[in-house]
């Protein structure tokens, strides 16, 4: 059973009473819901795909002779990949080598479950290995090259004759064109929004809708990082990326630079992890640029623009260091109108980081930019700080401090065209004629801010991405935020006569941000697309009275003959099970309820999360193992101390972090304690539902 | 009240999710691990937030710990053999990186990534024919490593082994495709005194270029060689010029600092060239500033312009 988020729940606190019958939460939730969908708004799906696929098709690594389509399936299949130039006409067909194929089949020591146990035999187990992919994932790259530039073709994925891709015009490519074309380009660029929660789709619909209401569709679209949270494993990149974008990854390249979530599980230094399984880049200078020879940074060349991205996550970002002997050596070839460079930390921010005082990003600032400035970048685009910060023209401001804008501003107008008026630049590549930094972290994790970068000209604090148009000598990018408004709009222009540097003593200086006195907390938004474990009116077993020995009822094998078996809500004060609580030890009344529950692959689930009310605090256990707790200071059972009244009310999303860490395939045990503060509260109870992202 | 305030905080706020910097994750982490004790991923997430703020022996004491409770744990060692490296304690992070190599099983380029570690660690401690060694071994592990090429070319200079300085970074540029290796493999002509055959390869560089600045300077160095003065020296004027043009105005960069120094020295413009390699030692310009100053210092020895040798790094012709 599959289900999407956003439903009308009951509140604990509306049965009987004597609270409002219906929370005003619960109200306005249903109200955006309903509006938003009366407004029409595009939805899209992030749905998990239908087996065999196990990740829909996308393109990778394009060049003007070349694109590739890469997808994956649960167990092998007899990949054919089947193209041509029209969509009722696929007659061409890729060859067995051009197709590479790869596998995740249990690495030493891990459980493969017993219908991939076949699977391990020689040949496959010589595959190139996925490194972290739910066992029995195949993925398949298949390149298509001896295209002409600008090609465009259609694809399907066959089984041997089976088809598994539908038809449809939205299965195609594009080849890159011929570097130096000057003709209009737009490309989509957006960071930190791999949470797989409503953020983030809001801000993909939003893009659409603005893009097909301008008229002009996307080329391409670069992610600065953090695609994959909470730290870039398979199953996250897949819920919350592939599943996620999956309409536009299946015509569209995104050129990826690896953020820090990623990085806990993927490593520049190595070239191993889910990141590195999930994109194929150019590192022979295949699209154009410096062969790189690796894929944690590289080059490609769109037409008249150049881009380069970097590592700014895991390697030295030294000017000694292989990365930036490597920029410089880039920098020195590249002979495009344009100059975009991306990474993801912020070399200028105050959203939800500090540029002057985190590592990663001073280093940029104080090592990369010098580079990358004196080789004539006019865009940097980044990410990390979630936020949406876009700067003026500006120029050499690398040092620690730096973050005063004096002397460094070269134009402190708002660059747009129907405001102050566009940047100026000469045409070329010219060092020190000023780029734009925009910081667009801003894709759908929380938003956050410390203060106000003082090289800042525009400083939103929405949900949105950057939409990027470049036609000849004009570059014009828009923030289109999650409503698809746009909400900034600046250019830059490179003409003859254009471009006179002149360092401002006293450029415009924005506001100072006054932060508000108290942030209010706010609940961790649900996932967008899951599946029900543990379903509303389950029955569960509770403890009829006192508290349980020891942690065995947390575990399976435990013996709950003594226990009842109760549907939710679990509502001690309202006489559905007549308490022998309060409980003498503690003086206030306790619960204790477990239940099993069916996961048939454990390395599939993404995250459990609990859909829950309760009050006052609880205790969630997987398999034993503690996986969250709210509002109960230390220890559990009859030891909880610290209980504290809940502030909010209704049912709230708790995701149980580390829990897919301590699941089995089968039979898994959720149990949950629910402690009142008091001897006297009177909303004590408890009302759950298990649900699986995936 | 409290409906309102909790429905107000609720969906509708765009702040959902708050993300609040490092010393924000610090506290939250020290407060999940008051509450529910410790655990090696925790104490991983938090080392990754002391690091970020350049609190390292915080950050070695919580690796140390998540160690301590995933002892086999390749990517817990490696995270402590840096930061220990990194903050000048050479003897642990060698006796981390041993822990490392002992563990079965280890992949390739995870074995690879130890192995540059430690051979990091035997270069600051001056053991060349180690860090050599750990560069080899750590190519067989992972042929596709570039910055081992990289390493292993500087090691070999060092050590005055030009001819299989030249041949590794042949074969990393066949395997890996990597630009930069070509780079290098053109210095370690120069240095190898092979002018002739580096001219060839630098004057298809320079047709390519943007900013030919450097590579005119390699030109220069082949030209010097062949004893075609003149045109050394117009070359290095015009990359002088070319690097004036670009250098940015605030901070010194690096590279362009090194490329100056060098046609400076080339020009035999002595006192300039080691005001640039002054300014590039501090700006973190590293040995290349070093050995120049070296080079060029009144006090110390001379070297003749020529080829370089063993020890000696640029310019040689
Ligand atoms: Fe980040």
């Amino acid at each position: 059973m599959r289900h999407s988020t956003m439903r009308w729940c009951l509140p604990l606190g509306a049965r009987g009473s004597g609270r409002a019958a219906i929370s005003l939460r619960s109200l306005v939730l249903l109200g955006v819901w309903v509006l938003m969908d009366l407004m029409g708004r595009p939805r899209l799906r992030a749905a998990n795909p239908e087996p065999p696929m196990a990740r829909l098709p996308y393109v990778q690594a394009s060049g003007p002779d070349r694109v590739h389509v890469l997808w994956r399936t649960e167990g092998p299949i007899r990949p054919v990949l089947r193209w041509g130039t029209r969509p009722d006409r696929l007659d061409r067909v890729v060859g067995k080598d051009d197709l590479v194929v790869r596998a995740s089949l249990g690495a030493a020591g891990q459980a493969v479950p017993a219908r991939w146990q076949a699977l391990r035999t020689p040949e496959n187990l010589a595959l190139p290995k996925l490194h972290s992919a739910p066992v029995g994932t195949f993925q398949y790259e298949a390149r298509i090259d001896g295209l002409e530039p600008d090609a465009v073709g259609y694809y399907a994925i066959f089984d041997g004759d089976r088809r598994l891709t539908p038809e449809s015009a939205d299965h195609r490519f594009r080849a890159q064109p011929k570097a130096g074309t000057v003709r209009p380009y737009r490309f989509w660029v957006l960071g930190d929004s791999g949470t797989g929660r409503e953020a983030q789709r809001a801000v993909h619909e939003g893009m659409l809708r603005w893009v097909r209401e301008d008229g002009r569709p996307l080329d391409f679209w670069i992610h600065v990082g953090d695609m994959a949270y909470g730290t870039g494993r398979d199953v996250e990149f897949q819920s919350r990326f592939f599943e996620s974008y999956a309409d536009t990854l299946r015509h569209l390249v995104c050129w990826p630079a690896m953020g820090n979530h990623e990085g806990h599980t993927s490593k520049g230094s190595t070239g191993i992890g889910p990141y590195y399984d999930a994109y194929l880049v150019p590192t022979r200078g295949e699209s154009g640029g410096l062969a790189s020879g690796t894929e944690a940074y590289y080059s490609f060349d769109h037409g008249n623009l150049h881009f380069i991205c970097l590592d700014s996550h895991d390697l030295d970002r030294k000017p000694a260091g292989a990365m930036a002997k490597w920029l410089k050596a880039d920098l020195e070839k590249a002979k495009a109108d344009w100059l975009v460079a991306f990474w993801h930390h912020p070399p200028y921010t105050k959203g939800s980081h500090d540029s002057d005082k985190e590592a990663d990003l001073i280093e940029m600032r104080h090592h990369i930019l010098p580079i990358l400035e004196s080789g004539g970048v006019d865009l940097v685009l980044t990410g990390h700080s979630h936020i949406y910060e876009r700067s003026m023209l500006m120029d050499g401001a690398y040092s620690t401090s730096a973050t005063v804008a004096e002397n460094f501003i070269l134009d402190d107008g708002d660059g747009d065209p129907s405001g102050d008026g566009p940047y100026q630049k000469r045409p070329g590549l010219r060092a020190h004629e000023g780029t734009v930094q925009v910081v667009a972290g801003h894709s759908g994790a929380g938003l956050g801010r410390v203060g106000t970068s003082p090289v800042m000209r525009r400083t939103i604090l929405e949900h949105g991405s950057l939409v990027v148009d470049v036609n000849g000598d004009t570059l014009v990018g828009r923030m289109i935020n999650r409503d698809g408004l746009e909400r900034d709009r600046f250019s830059l222009v490179k003409r003859e006569g254009g471009g006179l540097v002149r360092r401002l003593a006293l450029p415009w200086q924005p506001p100072e941000y006054k932060a508000p006195s108290k942030e209010p907390k706010t609940p961790h938004p649900p996932p967008l697309d899951y599946r029900v474990l543990i379903p509303e009116g389950s029955t569960w077993s509770q403890l009829a009275s006192g508290h349980p020995q020891g942690t065995a009822w947390t575990r399976a094998g435990f013996d709950a003959a003594g226990w009842a078996d109760r549907q939710p809500p679990f509502d001690l004060g309202r006489g559905r099970l007549k308490p022998a609580n309060p409980s003498s030890t503690t003086g206030r009344p306790s619960l204790y309820v477990r239940r099993e529950f069916t996961v048939p692959q454990a390395d599939k689930v993404t995250e459990l999360g609990l859909w829950v009310d309760y009050a006052d605090g609880i205790v969630v256990h997987v398999n034993g193992q503690e996986v969250a707790r709210a509002n109960v200071g230390r220890s559990s059972g009859r030891n909880a101390q610290g209980v504290k009244p809940r502030e909010d009310s209704g049912f709230v999303y708790l995701p149980l972090g580390p829990a897919h860490r301590h699941l089995v395939d089968g039979v898994n045990v959720l149990a949950i304690e629910c402690h009142a503060h008091s001897d006297g509260a009177i909303d004590f109870g408890l009302d759950a539902r298990l649900w699986m992202e995936d | 009240m409290r409906l309102l305030a909790a429905a107000l905080a609720g969906w509708l706020v765009l702040v959902a999710l708050a993300h609040e910097g490092p010393e924000h994750e610090i506290e939250e982490l020290s407060r999940r691990m008051a509450e529910g004790g410790e655990n090696a991923d925790l104490l991983l997430e938090r080392a990754i937030e002391y690091r970020t703020l350049g609190r390292w022996a915080e950050a070695e004491t919580d690796l140390r710990r998540a160690a301590r409770l995933h002892p086999d744990d390749p990517l817990l060692l490696r995270e402590l053999a840096q930061v220990q490296f990194r903050r000048g304690r050479v003897d642990e992070a060698m006796s981390t990186l041993r822990q490392a190599l002992r563990r079965p099983g280890l992949a390739g380029p995870e074995r690879a990534a130890f192995l540059m570690i430690r051979s990091e660690a035997h270069a600051a401690r001056r053991s060349w024919r180690e860090a050599l060694a750990d560069c080899d071994e750590a190519l067989r592990c992972d042929p596709s490593l570039v910055p081992a090429y990289l390493e292993r070319s500087g090691l070999q200079r060092r050590l005055g082994l030009a001819r299989d300085r030249i041949t590794g970074l042949e074969e990393g540029r066949r395997r890996t495709g990597a630009g930069i290796l070509a780079v290098e493999r053109v210095e370690a002509l120069l240095d190898d005194g092979q002018w002739a055959k580096a001219l060839g390869w630098i004057e298809a560089e320079i047709r390519s270029s943007r900013l030919p600045g450097t590579w005119r300077i390699r030109r220069a160095r082949a030209l010097k060689g062949l004893g075609r003065r003149a045109e050394a020296e117009e070359d290095l004027r015009a990359s002088i010029a070319e690097i004036d043009r670009r250098m940015p105005a605030d901070r010194p960069e690096v590279a362009l600092l090194l490329d100056r120094a060098l046609a400076r020295e080339l020009l035999g413009e002595t006192e300039s060239a080691l005001a640039d390699y002054a300014a590039a030692r501090e700006s973190g310009g590293g040995e290349a500033a070093l050995e120049g100053l070296r080079r060029l210092r009144p006090s110390g020895p001379a070297r003749p312009v020529g080829r370089r040798s063993p020890g000696s790094t640029r310019p040689g012709g």
